[in-house]
């Protein structure tokens, strides 16, 4: 069975971002990038395939900058046998959406023809969380999105829901699952690892030459951080705060 | 510059690789573990030995020391990634975690 990873390099967690003087995007410049935490997760779903011999071979894939390979090579130290870069200039944070994606991926799935793929279920810059659906539906394939537990033999999933866990069979493969939080913990690259992963092999292809509509379908009005949270109001006895909470909250 | 043991070495080159993703930043990975690979520092595995060296000081290096102190110092990495990995895990869980 081949899997396809989908990662995406993401500004880090632990960054604090700014918006830029434009107000019109996260300012990048400096800033650490790293994995997607999800896609990390996905990657780590991909690599256990490979060591319980369910799966043969996993493809890591990123479509960004240059600088997207380094994404790709912490993914290959994680076990990923090789990888594929589709180049592309354009900010994967907003110029860049979901279906421009979708698109792009569907293209590279109808080349290496995946018997699964397994994307984050968001990335954490611009938490649109369709990308998988959106594949999914390009490819006619089943989807399972939210997976917190993917068990191939008797092929269902367990996803996370606002209401709860609830458990959905997928007919058959290829399919599409998106990983949750909860699938599983991600190994960390270490320098041995990512030193092996120096021999694998990255195919650079351009974004441009796949013949997939880049545009974006929407327009980003304005960047603004959250406002401030106010400082709280001290009460002198319980009627007043009870009195406070029916007539100024109105939540009793 | 005095001759390091390859070990030594790649343990350093270890922690500098896992330096950006801990928590208090590489520049302080760096001056911690720096600190602690030179040689006056070290005083054998059980910390109350005449000191060892990982350098060698005109003689052979003392290859049983440097290999139990190597370990010891795996052990320290393997400590870090824990953090690291905590860290991200109880951000992401309390970002995306709730429903």
């Amino acid at each position: 069975m081949r899997v396809l990873v989908g990662v995406k390099r993401v500004v880090d967690y632990a960054v604090k971002v700014r918006v830029a003087a434009d107000k019109k995007a996260v300012d990048l410049s400096n800033v650490k990038m790293s994995m997607n935490p999800f896609c990390e997760i996905a990657v780590e779903e991909a690599v256990r395939l490979k060591e319980s011999k369910a799966a043969t071979e996993v493809v890591a894939v990123s479509v960004g900058p240059k600088q997207a390979q380094e994404t790709i090579r912490t993914a290959l130290a994680m076990g990923a046998d090789r990888g594929i870069h589709v180049q592309t200039d354009l900010r994967t944070d907003q110029e860049l959406d979901s279906k421009a994606v979708a698109s792009i991926l569907s293209k590279i799935c109808a080349d290496e023809s995946p018997d699964c793929v397994i994307l984050g279920k968001q990335s954490i810059d611009g938490d649109f969380g369709c990308t998988g659906s959106m594949l999914a539906s390009l490819m006619s394939v089943p989807q399972c999105t939210f997976a917190a537990n993917i068990d191939f033999e008797k092929k269902t999933v367990e996803r996370e829901t606002d209401a709860g866990t609830e458990v959905v069979a997928f007919p058959s493969l290829p399919a599409v699952f998106t990983a949750d939080l909860r699938l599983n913990e991600p190994r960390y690259a270490t320098l041995p690892n990512i030193m092996k992963a120096k021999k694998k092999k990255i195919a650079t292809l351009s974004a441009s030459d796949l013949g997939v509509d880049l545009s974006s379908g929407n327009e980003v009005l304005e960047v603004f951080e959250p406002p401030d949270r106010e400082a709280g109001v001290f009460v002198e006895t319980v009627d007043e705060l009870v009195g406070k909470l029916k007539d100024e909250a109105g939540v009793i | 510059m005095p001759p390091i043991h390859p070990l030594v070495r790649d343990l350093y080159k270890r922690a500098i690789t896992l330096g950006p993703d801990y928590p208090l930043g590489l520049p302080y990975v760096r001056k911690v573990w720096k600190g602690a690979l030179t040689n006056d520092r070290f005083k054998g595995f059980h910390g109350d030995e005449d000191p060892v060296g990982f350098v060698r000081e005109g003689g052979e290096w003392n290859e049983k020391a440097i290999r139990l102190a190597v370990a010891r110092g795996r052990y320290f990495l393997r400590e870090m990634v824990g953090v690291i990995k905590l860290k991200k895990y109880r951000e992401m869980k309390k970002r995306y975690g709730q429903e």
